[in-house]
């Protein structure tokens, strides 16, 4: 292991689907790295593969009509261990042991992920009972202490009510409640506030914030919105049609973004006292099922198309420490080998 | 909670209220008097009626008073003294063939139901979870067969069956030599051994369509994101699939209760008389062909009650489970 620093590391990941209408390579070789205690965003457009990464994470491809095909997700938890997540069985024990215990989720809609009929404890109850190994008793006090923890008024007596009684923002918080309910060492975020109201995103942001403080979790945080980025990430990886197309410190992004696509996204966000127009990306997202190989993909959509864009994929190139991005224009520039 | 049931059952009231008027209006239909039907089938017996009889009849029926009354009297008769008139065609109170055939009808219909449940939600769950597969196809295949099939003629066809094959006879509800036995272990066993073809045959139908049900409402929950996240706590796949999906899947079929109890009891009249049930079915379709009005009106009477407490009892067991239904008011 060269950085005992490191949590997770995806190499080279691959998740493919198997469509009625051909294949379609949701993550077609996805690799970064995630340190301890360090937050990471995944960003880019819907469909470019960002939700199917962290499906691969926590091994929630549905087979036969998905499946990780190639690479390696090694997982180096606290206790020194290394396991290679793509290894393991998605219903076998050491699977079921990891999710939901050290790697956690929370999920986009607040309004459906939580099951209507039972009530909000009996669901966190549910995993601290399940890993913990503790009686009812014990979960029920840790429920309690958890929603305390987000920010739920009258935890005692909401621990009993159904997510019908609660708003929006209060179930993302008990969802919060519920992933970090057995101190996992890493939470994925998957789309945490897209569907909040903003006053709401900003609580949440900043209860997710704060959390992290107090539980020294590592979170990779998934979005298309590079305003939450900012808040939330210290380093972000921008997705494109199952690659990762720019790494780079947020600052970077911010002030220093290379690719093409990167630039566009930035340059789609509204912000006050604009000047210019927004300049949205022309077209849209191809079609994963029509995508001819070799070559760059956003190549039909880049104001800086050159020649040999729809000839030769990019490879990746280092810009600077910490800086890689895979375009053409940079050319010249060390390769990275992804 | 307690004041909803309370309040639904108040609302029952009215209903049964109505259902008792139309199931009077139905006596009181056909052409005539019903005394002057029984006084021909009487004296066609070779019978005197005398003139009092004729009196005391039309007395204790209120046949020489309104309609409206007579209803009143009817009901009064009913609740105060449990008698619903005289069955012609029997020549017995109608109260005591209710009582020798009621209990069948519902046995028969109560086991009908849970066949048809604790069939339909396990084939329901498994045909979901293993969608296009063979047992999904299997038994879609079948439960369409058994829609489609009449009641009346999947009755007639097992009992061919079974007479040319096995040479037993499977109709009725118990054996010849039990028919007219007092009840013992040996007379139950035996009704036990008779009743899984009317089961089958009522259940048939339902169970198909209670399958189709189950297995879109269990795909529909399947796909929502709660099922993700009760997978991402780590749980079992069979635990998430029997603790979460199913248990969400299953409040839409509960509410159906209601609607299969009616299904259920129509459906037996039919069969009852092919498989010859000593059940109400039978009576009831003799009573409706020899204009026997007071038997017919009770039947309907009784059965349509019993409909309306079966659906209650399905609302009170679905707002009992489902958390989201609202029964206080200020909820």
């Amino acid at each position: 292991m060269a950085n005992k620093d490191l949590l997770l590391s995806l190499e080279d990941l691959k998740t493919h689907f198997f469509s009625e209408n051909g294949l379609v390579k949701a993550v077609d070789g996805v690799t970064f790295d995630i340190e301890r205690g360090e937050s990471v965003g995944v960003v880019g457009e819907s469909g470019c593969g960002k939700s199917v990464t962290s499906l691969s994470i926590m091994q929630l491809i549905r087979r036969p009509r998905g499946d990780i095909v190639g690479g390696k997700i090694l997982f180096n938890p606290e206790d020194g261990s290394s396991i290679d997540i793509t290894k393991l069985s998605p219903g076998g024990r050491q699977m079921r042991s990891i999710r939901g215990n050290q790697i956690s989720m929370i999920f986009q809609e607040p309004m459906t992920s939580l099951n209507p009929v039972y009530t909000i404890g009996n669901q966190i109850m549910e995993a601290v009972m399940l890993h913990q190994r503790s009686t009812k008793k014990q979960a029920k006090e840790r429920a309690v202490e958890m929603l305390t923890k987000v920010g739920i008024p009258a935890p005692l007596q909401r621990v009993d009510e159904y997510p019908h009684q609660f708003s929006g923002g209060m179930r993302q918080r008990a969802m919060i409640a519920m992933a970090l309910s057995c101190d996992p060492e890493f939470l994925i975020a998957d789309e945490p506030t897209t569907a909040l109201d903003v006053t709401i995103e900003a609580q949440i942001l900043r209860l997710m914030k704060d959390i992290q403080q107090d539980f020294g979790v590592s979170i990779m945080i998934i979005t298309h919105d590079l305003g939450v980025i900012a808040e939330m990430a210290q380093r972000v990886n921008v997705m494109y049609t199952g690659k990762i197309v720019e790494q780079a410190v947020t600052d970077d992004i911010y002030h220093n973004a290379k690719h093409p696509y990167t630039q566009g996204l930035l340059q789609s966000i509204p912000t006050i006292g604009r000047k210019q127009r927004l300049t949205p990306i022309r077209g849209s997202v191809p079609n994963l099922l029509t995508l001819p190989s070799n070559v760059c993909y956003f190549a039909p959509r880049c104001p800086h198309a050159m020649e040999i864009c729809s000839k030769q994929e990019p490879p990746l190139y280092e810009i600077d420490e910490g800086h890689t991005c895979k375009c053409w224009l940079y050319e010249g520039s060390k390769e990275v080998s992804a | 909670m307690l004041s909803y049931v309370i309040r639904r059952c108040l609302i029952m009231i009215p209903t049964l209220v109505v259902i008792s008027m139309i199931a009077f209006g139905v006596i009181d239909l056909p052409p005539g008097d019903y005394l002057t039907s029984y006084i021909v089938q009487l004296e066609s017996q070779g019978a005197q009626v005398t003139e009092e009889q004729v009196e005391s009849l039309k007395r204790r029926y209120a046949l020489d008073q309104p309609l409206p009354l007579r209803y009143v009297n009817w009901i009064w008769r009913i609740i105060r003294y449990q008698d619903f008139g005289q069955s012609w065609n029997w020549n017995r109170p109608v109260a005591g063939l209710l009582a020798e055939r009621l209990p069948f009808t519902i046995a028969i219909s109560l086991t009908t139901l849970i066949f048809t449940y604790a069939a339909a939600i396990p084939i329901g769950i498994y045909s979901a979870v293993k969608q296009y597969s063979w047992g999904d196809y299997l038994f879609t295949t079948i439960g369409f067969l058994g829609l489609a099939i009449p009641n009346f003629l999947l009755a007639l066809v097992l009992m061919f069956i079974f007479y040319r094959y096995f040479g037993v006879s499977i109709g009725g509800l118990f054996s010849p030599e039990y028919r007219d036995a007092a009840w013992s272990f040996a007379k139950f066993w035996d009704m036990m051994s008779h009743l899984w073809v009317p089961i089958i045959v009522i259940g048939t139908a339902g169970t198909a369509g209670l399958i189709r049900t189950m297995r879109a409402v269990m795909l529909d929950e399947l796909s929502k994101d709660y099922v993700q996240t009760a997978r991402a706590k780590g749980l079992k796949e069979i635990r998430v699939i029997l603790k979460h999906a199913a248990r969400v899947a299953i409040n839409p079929i509960i509410s159906l209760v209601g609607w299969t109890l009616p299904q259920i009891i129509s459906g037996e009249a039919i069969v009852a008389v092919v498989l010859n049930l000593p059940t109400t079915g039978p009576l009831l379709l003799q009573a409706l062909l020899t204009q026997d009005m007071y038997l017919a009106g009770s039947f309907i009477f009784i059965l349509s009650a019993l409909t309306v407490i079966g659906t209650l009892l399905s609302d009170i067991l679905l707002a009992w489970i489902d958390p989201r239904i609202r029964y206080d008011k200020e909820a």
